[in-house]
């Protein structure tokens, strides 16, 4: 499998891509659907990232499979960081929730 | 694609195949002087001979090209003539009071085993920086 | 596999994995200990091809069985491994067949990859700790 160089990664390009429709707000009615949007595919790839990162370590681990160390190790940490950035994009949906629900009407 | 594996593979067989000269340096070296063997006739000197073996054998799925380990393929017996010396009271002596000695040269053993013995040193510094590379990648992202 | 529960299939295989190797880890050591031992022979532990066609599928966690009707999921059965003896190229006088070199390497293949197994364990327990408790900084 290839890396992707850290920066041209599926999801910062598709945050960038939904963010001047959303700092804009020109034409199509955009919001909570292109988030839910947005956030689906970043769990997808999440996901995706994870199981490919644990098909390169378990094969990394049996040592003649023909995946290096490095390269399993790389795989991982790039799901474990896109994980955590998930968690957090969910923490602060579930912020911007309570905060919302707790406004005055 | 390759693992870690096999750098150790590799290294560990030229380990072997060096110090399977140095015992038979040793060998030499210590029938230097002897006139008898269970063949007849004075010591032969012995050479290993190394020959380059490919790991097609070897687990790994995919065919790594151009990695190749050593090994010992048979031990070579020098037939070149005994030197003969001169010592009349010698009890292998011959006629004319000569005596077949070992076709040894101590000297030239000596070199051939400075020479083993660095190249098995080097087969042990590939091995730790193969391991050390190897640790160094398990420190990625933590 | 249920008994590794949330560490799933992933979990089974890495405990495995870890259990083999510290096997041959005493297999290593009986037989460095045995160099010089006339007629003893170097023995091996093999495993990575049979482990590395057992695989788990990536696709993780059992599926829970609500009605009787549910299929069982296929729980992968630890590997034993097979153990050998091996000869050498060019046979010793005393016929000990122990590569000491060899044996070295060999430890220090398997030692490193079981540290590695155990790091990827910890790993993988602490994303799973990391998820439950629902924030990203440990």
């Amino acid at each position: 499998m290839s890396i992707n160089p850290v920066g041209s990664t599926p999801l910062s390009s598709s945050i960038l891509a939904s963010t001047p429709a959303i700092m804009g707000g020109e034409s199509k009615d955009v919001g909570w659907e292109e988030f839910s949007v947005t956030l689906a595919r970043q769990i997808k790839e999440t996901d995706r990232m994870q199981k490919d990162a644990k098909e390169l370590t378990d094969r990394a681990l049996l040592g003649n499979a023909g995946v290096s160390i490095h390269e399993a190790q790389i795989a991982g940490s790039k799901a474990e960081l896109h994980l955590r950035l998930l968690m957090q994009v969910r923490n602060k949906a579930l912020d911007v929730y309570r905060e919302i629900m707790s406004m005055p009407a | 694609m390759d693992d870690f594996l096999t750098s150790f593979r590799v290294t560990s067989s030229g380990l072997s195949a060096q110090r399977m000269r140095l015992n038979i340096i040793a060998e030499n070296l210590a029938n230097a002087q002897t006139t008898r063997t269970p063949e007849g006739g004075p010591y032969k000197r012995k050479d290993p001979v190394f020959m380059a073996k490919p790991f097609d054998q070897m687990l790994s799925r995919e065919q790594i090209a151009g990695t190749t380990g050593v090994t010992v393929e048979r031990i070579h017996v020098d037939e070149r003539p005994p030197r003969m010396q001169y010592d009349p009271n010698h009890p292998d002596a011959n006629a004319d009071g000569y005596v077949a000695m070992p076709n040894v040269d101590p000297v030239a053993e000596m070199v051939n085993m400075m020479a083993a013995s660095r190249a098995y040193e080097s087969n042990v510094t590939v091995l730790n920086a193969s391991k050390a590379m190897a640790m160094k990648a398990l420190e990625i992202g933590r | 596999m249920a008994e590794f529960g949330l560490l799933g299939s992933g979990g089974a295989f890495k405990a495995n994995l870890m259990n083999l190797r510290h096997r041959r880890q005493e297999i290593i050591a009986a037989n460095i200990a045995n160099a010089d031992t006339p007629g003893y022979k170097a023995r091996r532990l093999e495993f990575e091809d049979v482990l590395r066609d057992s695989m788990p599928p990536p696709d993780e966690l059992p599926m829970a069985h609500t009605t009787r009707t549910h299929l069982p999921t296929q729980a992968i059965p630890p590997i034993e491994g097979d153990l050998q003896e091996v000869e050498i190229p060019i046979p010793k006088r005393d016929k000990n067949s122990v590569d000491l070199e060899q044996e070295m390497a060999r430890q220090s293949a398997n030692q490193l990859l079981y540290n590695y197994a155990a790091q990827s364990m910890n790993a993988q327990i602490n994303q799973m700790r990391m998820i439950i408790q629902g924030n990203s900084t440990p």
